[in-house]
């Protein structure tokens, strides 16, 4: 057995990860996993729980991602209950949502990806953060700050709280807008505007000089899914239909139902990880490989809907003849979609029942079943419960966003440690590309990590030198 | 000026920034003050931080004295990427402000020595205690800055 390459954890991104690059007699990458280390039960423990207590639950399974949980969560109630959700609740939902998405992808490519484009891969890995760039990029680091600032201000000033709002429940949100607190977004949207151009401007001539990894980041064919509006095949966040289109850019299921969503989508576990591993059904496991988020959302629709991101997505689907498969471009696909998410929020601001009072419907279960789709920053994310007749819930299931991603992320790592890891010759910046691959994906893994029980666990001992001293198989 | 209340208001006793915070909302209808809470510092902060001429953070710490107040004037600490963990230390944030926006204001941290951090909301009654205390030492700091 050749050496092995550890890199734990994998930093800039959201949980904890490591990644393992085997080596052969030759020093050459023979094979590459990304595993997730940590691991979270929520699936188990809110067992016996009220329904309507999962969006407060829910919410707390990250610290980024808590508004999309408690969104899929309280549209997984609103089935349980059999309500309509308000129209004006549904809109302050769809505010606050793409609220997330923008503070979430200010995150990813500001504080945590752009260092690598603009300090460089091979830079000194002290200095490769935001932190770095408030000293060489200032301009950049501010408008970072800004736009997250922006997007977590908005969840405040709306849902009360920037982490853990209670505002998201079940038939619909827990207050209505105030017109004070629209004018207040409304009069910081034209600033962000010109934030995002000049970014994605500077982002678009620096991807010239990335065009290696563009080729090798990720690129690879695969299907892609995520929500689509129902009527346009637009981009849609909140609600809609999910389509998945194959690696050739068809179309091969134009619009399932969310609920539908097993029929679809199956699940494998792998004994060197905490995250499951989805695949399409209709190609089975692994071959059923698909991505989701922006790169996916992207490719997926027939418009985005409004005229700023439109532009930019016309550009965007010129970077390839079909369909866009380098997952280099999330990244340029993120930025897009924040444009997107600013000018519906106005949209949204603008309409006249927005200030509307009535913002929930109240009702007992009436279903025992219910699911809840929604697109996080990161993908489409699924929440399934079901409860007795008392709304207590007797079984829970939760696809992640990121997990969509995992056989995808994997394939990367491998595609990525084979085209720049010399184990001969090792050096920090090739492992950064490794690391970097896995960023373009914006993974949170503390969202992600679900399976128990049916995993089977795959513990080896590795000596100093890299060969395998012991190991145990739980099956 | 800015107000900074921040903690956990989960933890018993650091929730005291928050607690502190929103008793001072009432005081301070006075535009020149904006009032913030949060869980912990992060470089979101900065932001407004540029804007102010003097920054008060409120916030609980371990310490042998259950209600205790202290002050300490916040001078900036270097740059480290280490702060990209979940804990930023007011020097740093401080630092950020500086760096990013080319001012930071006078920033002076109040404290009130905790008792209990355990799970459950509300004050011990050694900090309950001293929060006027504490509220008082604020508001002459605010009318000292405003003269």
């Amino acid at each position: 057995m050749g050496k092995q390459i550890v890199i734990d954890p994998v930093t800039r991104i959201e949980g904890h990860s490591k990644i393992t690059i085997q080596l052969d007699e030759n020093g050459s990458v023979a094979d590459a996993q990304f595993h997730v280390t940590q691991y979270r039960g929520f699936e188990k423990f809110i067992e016996g729980r009220p329904f309507y207590e999962m969006p407060g639950i829910m919410g707390r399974i990250c610290g980024i991602c808590t508004i999309s949980h408690s969104m899929a969560s309280a549209k997984a109630c609103d089935q349980i209950m059999a309500v309509s959700v308000p129209y004006t609740a549904r809109k302050l939902r769809r505010i606050v949502n793409l609220a997330s998405i923008l503070q979430s992808h200010a995150l990813s490519f500001f504080y945590l990806t752009s260092p690598d484009f603009l300090l460089g891969m091979e830079s000194n890995v002290r200095k490769r953060s935001i932190f770095g760039l408030v000293e060489s990029h200032p301009e950049i680091a501010r408008d970072g700050v800004r736009l997250r600032r922006f997007g977590q201000q908005m969840i405040e000033w709306i849902a009360g709280k920037r982490l853990h709002p209670t505002w998201i429940v079940p038939g619909g949100v827990g207050a209505p807008l105030t017109d004070e607190i629209r004018q207040r977004i409304l009069a910081e949207i034209p600033g962000i505007y010109q934030l995002l151009r000049r970014n994605i401007d500077w982002f678009k001539r620096a991807m010239e000089d990335y065009q290696q990894e563009i080729r090798t980041f990720g690129n690879f064919p695969s299907m892609f899914m995520g929500l689509v509006d129902n009527r346009t095949g637009g981009l849609e966040m909140y609600s809609g239909i999910l389509r998945i289109m194959d690696e050739r850019g068809n179309i091969i299921e134009p619009g399932f139902k969310p609920k539908e969503y097993a029929s679809y989508i199956g699940e494998a576990v792998e004994p060197w990880s905490f995250m499951k591993f989805p695949y399409f059904k209709g190609r089975g496991y692994p071959e059923g490989i698909y991505r989701v988020g922006p790169l996916a959302r992207l490719n997926i629709v027939d418009t985005c809907g409004t005229p700023r991101a439109n532009q930019e997505w016309a550009e965007f689907r010129q970077l390839d003849r079909r369909v866009v498969l380098s997952s280099f471009y999330f990244h340029y696909a993120r930025l897009i979609e924040c444009v997107y998410a600013v000018e519906r929020i106005e949209q949204l601001l603008e309409e006249p029942d927005i200030l509307n009072k009535k913002v929930r419907a109240i009702a007992e279960p009436n279903r025992s079943e219910g699911v809840g789709v929604t697109e996080a920053p990161r993908g489409t994310l699924i929440h399934h419960y079901k409860v007795d007749d008392q709304g207590r819930i007797t079984w829970a299931n939760l696809i992640v966003s990121t997990n969509h991603n995992n056989l995808a992320m994997n394939r990367s790592v491998q595609q990525v440690a084979h085209r720049y890891v010399d184990g001969a010759n090792l050096t920090e910046g090739m492992l950064n590309r490794v690391e970097a691959v896995i960023r373009a994906y914006d993974p949170c893994l503390s969202c992600s990590t679900h399976a128990q029980n049916q995993v089977a666990m795959h513990v080896q001992l590795i000596g100093p030198d890299g060969t395998l001293l012991d190991e145990a198989v739980r099956e | 000026m800015l107000i900074i209340g921040y903690g956990n208001t989960l933890r018993g006793d650091d929730g005291l920034g928050w607690i502190a915070a929103d008793s001072l909302r009432a005081r301070f209808a006075d535009r020149r003050v904006t009032i913030m809470t949060c869980q912990q510092l992060t470089m979101d902060l900065s932001e407004a931080l540029s804007r102010a001429s003097l920054a008060i953070l409120l916030d609980a710490q371990a310490g042998d004295q259950p209600g205790r107040i202290a002050r300490c004037e916040i001078a900036p600490a270097s740059v480290t990427s280490d702060s990209l963990h979940h804990h930023m230390p007011p020097q740093a944030l401080l630092d950020y402000t500086a760096a990013l926006y080319g001012r930071a204001p006078r920033m002076i941290l109040l404290t009130i020595d905790g008792l209990t951090y355990d799970f459950g909301t509300g004050l011990s009654a050694a900090v309950e205690a001293a929060l006027p205390h504490l509220l008082s030492e604020v508001e002459a700091l605010v009318q000292a800055e405003i003269a």
